[in-house]
């Protein structure tokens, strides 16, 4: 009667609780981890999605610890590295390489020749003139002079042999502008074999991101403001959907003279500087090309440089040296410019 | 009339603050267990006296505590305020219908959900506006009251007793009431 | 005490459908609670109403913020967030330990600790 009433009541108001709870039991909750580390010569910050502290730290270990290796073949200031053995056998003998500095020279002269020489990984013979710390400038005379060992058509891999070998004497190859976008994929490939199912990975301005952070939304990279105070004023934000991200600016390393402002992104053909741009990002699946082509975009122009990207299947936003911006169709409606970026003039 | 309503409301409103200060005074573990005492006298009042005498000590205890404890007019106060007039409201209600249905330990538990409630409320609208953190504190602060409820249910059921078997006047005014 | 008896005798039926249906209530509220708090990567922690912090969920921290009533002790690690002391007399807050979604508040001191996706151009990295 009653009593039986009140149990069948009790009873549906506990099957109700239960699939109540049920429905809303989330599985296993997925955080973000962030690690960060001093390597290649810049502060390597990655960021994983992962269910525990042990997962993420595990998978960041493997990952810090292929950039480390990474950095050991291509570090060229380290008499060690095989970046090092090419340049001190250049003009003498072919040096047997890894697979991975072969399958970065190989990537470098592929934007080389992509990029009509405007990336050109052996440039180093003429920028190695400029001391940016010092602010000195080389004569012209000089940089003449040691134009004919800038030439990537110089260096020549052997995939056969695993060789890589510069022609002259004098030359020198430098990855710099190519290896920290090279490491970014390699962490993210280890990332991924290490079951990782979200990370971001920025070799400094780097940037290659997979996977959505927890609560399905995407990564979110800003792309900084060249005539900004620090790392934190940022122009325009990009959301990165399995993507890569580089930036290449004139305010990296530079210096003012006679109110002229010398900076590092040299342009390969004349020994100088490039000019009548302030920086370019460059957005791909591939932070190797991202990196490589953002140095082949800046150098070549606003012009030739959209075009080139456009050419290996990448976007790019510059930013001339008036502050005006340009950007390859695709990205029009994928980068958001922050209000500031309107007014943003000489400085 | 008047005046003997006047002096159970001035007895059984020191009596809710002195509980309440007693309340305060004992050194939790728990210190966010409160069990709220002062209530049991609010719902012995309202089985015994009616809704008006219950009222009354309700704001007239809201008042002088937060006189007392200088904190009148500021957060505490609304919400005390807010929880203690709309419990008592609907403990009033609750006991004129459903009286039949539930003992006092039913009518405190209906007391207590409309008192955390309306306080959850209140604190929404005037001084947290995310649904957010009060949608996430909600159910705890009701399985709190649940607790809170029946203990002074049963308390007052108990002190509705011992009073009903004293006094042949209270015998008389329960009837009169129920 | 047979006072007492009598008064738990006097608990009707009705007394315990309403207790059972609020603490069933009460329990599924708690998971569907959990359920739907935002989750995201930056904790918001605002007084009175006031940002004081934008802090990342993913970089270990712990900071101080002062209300009203004294100071409320926020950290942040392991991708999740807490409130380790504050001096309210409830405690609330900081029996809720940790968390990385939803929020917590200390009401006496006026603390909003909050996990919200990246607000206001909040990014994870920058290019550049």
């Amino acid at each position: 009667m009653k009593e039986r009433g009140l149990k069948r009541l009790l009873i549906v108001l506990l099957a109700v609780t239960l699939t109540l709870s049920s429905l809303s039991c989330s599985p296993k909750k997925e955080r973000m981890f962030k690690r960060s580390e001093f390597l290649l010569d810049t502060i390597v910050t990655i960021t994983v999605v992962a269910g525990s502290e042990k997962e993420a730290g595990d998978a960041m270990d493997k990952a810090f610890e292929e950039i480390r290796r990474l950095g050991g073949l291509l570090d060229f200031f380290s008499p060690e590295s095989e970046i090092s053995a090419i340049n001190r056998n250049a003009g003498i003998t072919p040096v047997a390489v890894s697979p991975e500095t072969l399958d970065l020279l190989e990537r470098a002269s592929e934007v080389s020749a992509g990029s009509n020489g405007a990336f050109d990984i052996t440039v180093g013979a003429v920028v190695s003139l400029y001391d940016f710390h010092r602010k000195v400038r080389p004569p012209d005379s000089l940089i003449r002079e040691r134009l004919p060992l800038v030439n990537f058509r110089d260096l020549i891999l052997d995939r056969s042999l695993g060789t890589a070998f510069l022609r002259r004497k004098g030359m020198t190859v430098d990855a710099g502008g190519i290896a920290k976008g090279y490491a970014a994929d390699r962490a993210v490939e280890v990332l991924k074999s290490a079951g990782i199912s979200a990370a971001l990975v920025a070799v400094a301005g780097d940037i290659r991101a997979y996977g959505s952070k927890p609560g399905g939304k995407p990564w979110l990279v800003g792309i900084r403001d060249p005539r900004g105070s620090g790392l934190d004023d940022i122009i325009a934000t990009i959301p990165l959907r399995d993507m890569a991200v580089s930036t290449s600016g004139d305010y990296e390393r530079f210096f003012i003279e006679d109110g002229k402002r010398i900076h590092h992104l040299i342009d390969p053909k004349t020994g100088h500087p490039a000019g009548g741009v302030m920086s370019v990002t460059v957005v791909g699946p591939l932070a190797v090309y991202t990196d490589s082509l953002a140095t082949a975009v800046f150098i070549s122009g606003i012009e030739k440089g959209l075009k080139t990207a456009e050419a290996f299947g990448y976007d790019a936003l510059m930013i001339d040296a008036s502050g005006g911006i340009h950007m390859t169709d695709a990205l029009k409606g994928r980068i958001a410019m922050l209000p500031r970026a309107k007014e943003n003039g000489r400085r | 009339m008047q005046s003997r309503d006047r002096l159970r409301i001035a007895i059984l409103a020191a009596y809710a603050i002195g509980l309440h200060g007693l309340e305060r005074m004992i050194p939790a573990p728990l210190p966010w267990l409160r069990f709220g005492l002062a209530n049991i006298i609010t719902l012995t009042a309202l089985m015994l006296y009616g809704l008006r005498v219950a009222l009354t000590i309700t704001l007239i205890r809201v008042l002088l505590v937060s006189l007392l404890t200088g904190s009148f007019l500021g957060p505490g106060f609304v919400l005390s305020l807010g929880g203690g007039v709309a419990s008592t409201l609907l403990m009033g209600l609750a006991s004129a219908l459903l009286s039949s249905l539930f003992s006092p330990v039913g009518i405190s538990l209906i007391g207590s959900m409309a008192h955390n409630l309306t306080q959850l409320t209140l604190a929404y609208l005037l001084f947290i506006r995310r649904m957010e953190p009060i949608l996430f504190v909600t159910p705890l602060i009701l399985l709190l009251g649940i607790i809170t409820g029946m203990v002074n249910g049963m308390a007052s059921g108990l002190l509705l007793k011992k009073l009903k078997g004293d006094s042949p006047e209270v015998k008389a005014a329960a009837g009169r009431e129920s | 005490m047979s006072l007492a008896r009598e008064t738990f005798k006097e608990i009707t039926i009705y007394d315990w459908v309403l207790l059972v249906v609020l603490v069933l209530v009460s329990i599924s509220g708690s998971f569907l609670v959990r359920g739907i708090a935002s989750t995201g990567d930056t904790v918001r922690i605002e007084v009175g109403g006031k940002l004081i912090y934008r802090l990342s969920l993913s970089e270990e921290r712990t900071v101080e913020v002062r209300g009203p009533a004294g100071i409320t002790r926020v950290e942040v690690k392991g991708g999740r967030v807490r409130v380790a002391d504050s001096p309210c007399p409830n405690k609330l807050c900081v029996r809720q330990g940790w968390t990385e979604r939803g929020a917590i508040i200390c009401l006496p001191n006026r603390v909003v600790v909050t996990i919200g996706g990246d607000a206001e151009g909040g990014v994870d990295a920058v290019s550049g």
